[in-house]
Formats: structure tokens, C-alpha cells, sequence
């Protein structure tokens, strides 16, 4: 296995690895791709730690990020209108997903980002963007965090509360990072290539999600909805069918009432 | 809807710039369009009948305030992270480019800077609400050139 360093990830001539920062440890690859993106990094840069020991999850919750695992932020300054930011999280777990069937872990992803296996996380993306409050509203950067379990055992996380599994785990063996993070890299940017056709977009995620059709929850807003998932408008919110009518979802914290996950019609068993 | 009816109806008869309606956590503001015809003057008759929670008042725009507005539907956010101290509060001062606050929009943590250095007057949005495409989040005084 090669080890992760600039030199390798720089031979993987990854459009979104223009330039690529690798840490021993660091408190947080997104808290320093941030940085960078505020001070100008161009397109595709890349930030690797080995150990992050401050990772950050959405509203900063703790993540645990100890080695074994691949914890990356990259910098993206995509061409398009502020408005259609919204869709990079959705663009971004396909890839993320398409990754995993890659490397042989059939990964389905909850509403909107979540990439789990048999009802546990594998994965995390937090996506975060600063905009120009000018008139047409460019984007001005967005860095795309992916945090995936892969040479760890479960208990390695830390997080014994919640429910988590590894890429070791569902494999029973170890994978090369620098070839996840190839499948990572060439994924992601194929799907982020294509957010303005964002039906496609839609499309590969219907057919790797496990939400659509299930029981949910979402807290949002200091109150609590409970309805079934039943479909995705065009820009990917989630329709909600509950006892007060169809609610549209932008945000919240889903929770699937049944336990297990499914991809999102049989022919996604095969590939995706 | 029959409220807003109600002021669509106030904003062409008192032939003000904009009608703003606020009540507990709902805020209705009715803009007249520039380019439409001009409203004969209002009546002291018509502002008498106004109701107490209607008050014409002109844009804050026009009063030299500049909007911050949202670019996404999604939540609003005061705070980096819950228990983490505000961005900004009314009366601070800020540079452009500083961060005012976030809008989260599917789980896009989207940071909403200032584009011009002054003087945060007012917040417009409830931490933790929803907020519109465009909606203004904050008023700001610009500093003076």
C-alpha cells in the first residue's frame, strides 16, 4: 500500500488535487481548507490528515477521527449560481456512494448526505460555502468535507452512541487509501461536473437511496414531524406525507423509524 | 391571505412605497412595483381607517439602511454551532467580508458575509428559523465613505 503525501495524491492528476496539503495530525481539514479558501487556494484543493484531533461535524459536533480512517476537506470554487449551492451535498454523497460500490461497499445514502451500511454510518459529508453578497449572488467557495471509516474497527470511533461501521468491517480486510481516495476524487468530480443537470444527479440517488418509502422523523424548527418519505422535488428537498398533508423538507435531522437499509429500487443491486 | 389582500388593497389606495405587517413571528412586507402607475396621494381618511398593527412606513433601504439578504432557502443560524456565541449582535460594527451568520440549505453550511463595512442595526431573522430565497437577514448602516 502506498501511504498518503503529497507525491502520491499529486501522481492520481485528480482535477480536485491541484494542490494538496498532507498533516500527520491536524485539528480539523475543514477548519484549514477554510482557511486556505479564504485566502484565495484555487479549485481543487486538497487537505489530508492522517488524525484529526478536532473533527467537526454538522454544528460542531465531535467526530472521531483517529488513523486508519481517510479525513479530507477540499476547496471548490464551482461556477455557478449561489442558489444551486444547495445541491452539492446531495451531488457530493453520490459520488461519495458510487466511491464505495467502487472499492465493493454497497453504501446507500440517507436523506440528504448520510452514507450508511445496513442502517450505520460509513461516511460523513459536510459541505460548507461562503458566498459573495453581490449582485447575482456568485458562489464564492465551497469546502466539501468526507470523513469514511475505512482500516478502523467500529470501537476505534468513539462514538459508542451512535451506530457506525467501517469499510474494514463490511470488507473484512483493510483497503489502500490512496485507491479509495482515487475512487473518491475521480467520483466526485464526475458528479459535481454535472450539478447543473441535477435530474441526473437526482436520478443515481433515488437509485442508491434508502429513505424514500421509509417511516421518518425530522426535528426541525423546535418541533418534531413524523410522516413517510415519499419523494424528492426537483431540487432534491424531501417530501414529507404526514397526518397535516405533504410537508417539503430543506433541512432537519431525519431518523428512520424502521431499522435496515435498502437501495432504492432492485436494479441498484447490481451497480449503480 | 385575506390580510394580504386587505394590504395590497391599503398599499395601491395610500400610494406609500411599501406596507410592513408584523405580527408575533409572521412578518408580511408589501412592495409597491417602481414602474406601476402612480397612486393618487393618501387620504386622511384612508390612514385613520388603518389598523393599529399596520404601520406605512418607508423602505429601510431608503433610509440609507443597507439589506443583507438570504441567497438560499434554508435555516438561518445566528451562531457557528449551537452554545457558540453569535456572529454579530445589533450595534457591533463590521467589516465586509466578516461573517454575519449561516444559512444551512441540505445540510450546506453556507456562510453569509457582509458586503459592505457598517454597522449592524437589525437582525430580521429567529435563530434556528426558516428563511426565504432573498429574504433580508440584517440591516446595516454602511460606514460613511
Amino acid at each position: 500500500m502506498k501511504a498518503l503525501s503529497p507525491e502520491t495524491i499529486g501522481s492520481l492528476k485528480s482535477p480536485l488535487a491541484c494542490v494538496v496539503e498532507v498533516y500527520e495530525a491536524l485539528g480539523s481539514t475543514q477548519e484549514r481548507a477554510r482557511e486556505l479558501a479564504r485566502a484565495g487556494t484555487p479549485h481543487g484543493t486538497l487537505v489530508v490528515a492522517r488524525v484529526q484531533t478536532g473533527g467537526r461535524g454538522r454544528l460542531g459536533r465531535p467526530w472521531g477521527s483517529p488513523e486508519g480512517g481517510l479525513w479530507i476537506s477540499l476547496v471548490l470554487r464551482p461556477e455557478f449560481r449561489a442558489s444551486l449551492a444547495s445541491r452539492i451535498t446531495q451531488t457530493a454523497a453520490v459520488g461519495v456512494a458510487k466511491a464505495l460500490w467502487e472499492i465493493g461497499v454497497e453504501a446507500s445514502i440517507k436523506w440528504p448526505n448520510d452514507l450508511l451500511v445496513g442502517g450505520k454510518k460509513i461516511c460523513g459529508i459536510l459541505a460548507e460555502s461562503g458566498t459573495q453578497n453581490i449582485a447575482g449572488r456568485s458562489l464564492d467557495y465551497a469546502v466539501l468535507g468526507v470523513g469514511m471509516n475505512a482500516n478502523l474497527d467500529p470501537s476505534d470511533l468513539g462514538v459508542a452512541d451512535r451506530k457506525v461501521t467501517t469499510i474494514r468491517f463490511e470488507l473484512g480486510h483493510d483497503v489502500d487509501l490512496l485507491e479509495l481516495l482515487r475512487a473518491l476524487l475521480s467520483n466526485l468530480d464526475a458528479e459535481l461536473n454535472r450539478i447543473e443537470d441535477f435530474g441526473a444527479v437526482l436520478e443515481d440517488w433515488r437509485n442508491l437511496n434508502c429513505t424514500l418509502g421509509e417511516r421518518v422523523r425530522v426535528r426541525r424548527f423546535g418541533e418534531t414531524l413524523e410522516g413517510r418519505a415519499v419523494d424528492l422535488t426537483r431540487e432534491g428537498a424531501l417530501l414529507l406525507a404526514t397526518h397535516r398533508g405533504t410537508v417539503e423538507l430543506f433541512e432537519g435531522e431525519i431518523e428512520h423509524l424502521r431499522q435496515g437499509d435498502r437501495t432504492g429500487d432492485s436494479s441498484a443491486s447490481g451497480g449503480y | 391571505m385575506r390580510e394580504v389582500e386587505q394590504i395590497v388593497e391599503l398599499l395601491r389606495e395610500s400610494g406609500v412605497g411599501e406596507i410592513r405587517v408584523r405580527n408575533g413571528e409572521v412578518e408580511i412586507s408589501v412592495k409597491a412595483r417602481p414602474e406601476a402607475p402612480a397612486a393618487p396621494p393618501a387620504s386622511q381618511a384612508v390612514a385613520q381607517s388603518l389598523p393599529e398593527a399596520v404601520e406605512p412606513e418607508s423602505s429601510p433601504e431608503m433610509d440609507g439602511l443597507h439589506a443583507v439578504r438570504s441567497p438560499v432557502v434554508g435555516t438561518f443560524y445566528r451562531a457557528p454551532a449551537p452554545g457558540e456565541e453569535v456572529y454579530v449582535e445589533v450595534g457591533d460594527t463590521v467589516s465586509a467580508g466578516q461573517t454575519l451568520c449561516i444559512v444551512e440549505a441540505m445540510k450546506l453550511m453556507n456562510e453569509i458575509v457582509a458586503d459592505v463595512s457598517g454597522e449592524v442595526v437589525e437582525v430580521l431573522a429567529e435563530n434556528a428559523s426558516g428563511v426565504e430565497y432573498d429574504q433580508p437577514l440584517f440591516y446595516l448602516r454602511p460606514d460613511e465613505r
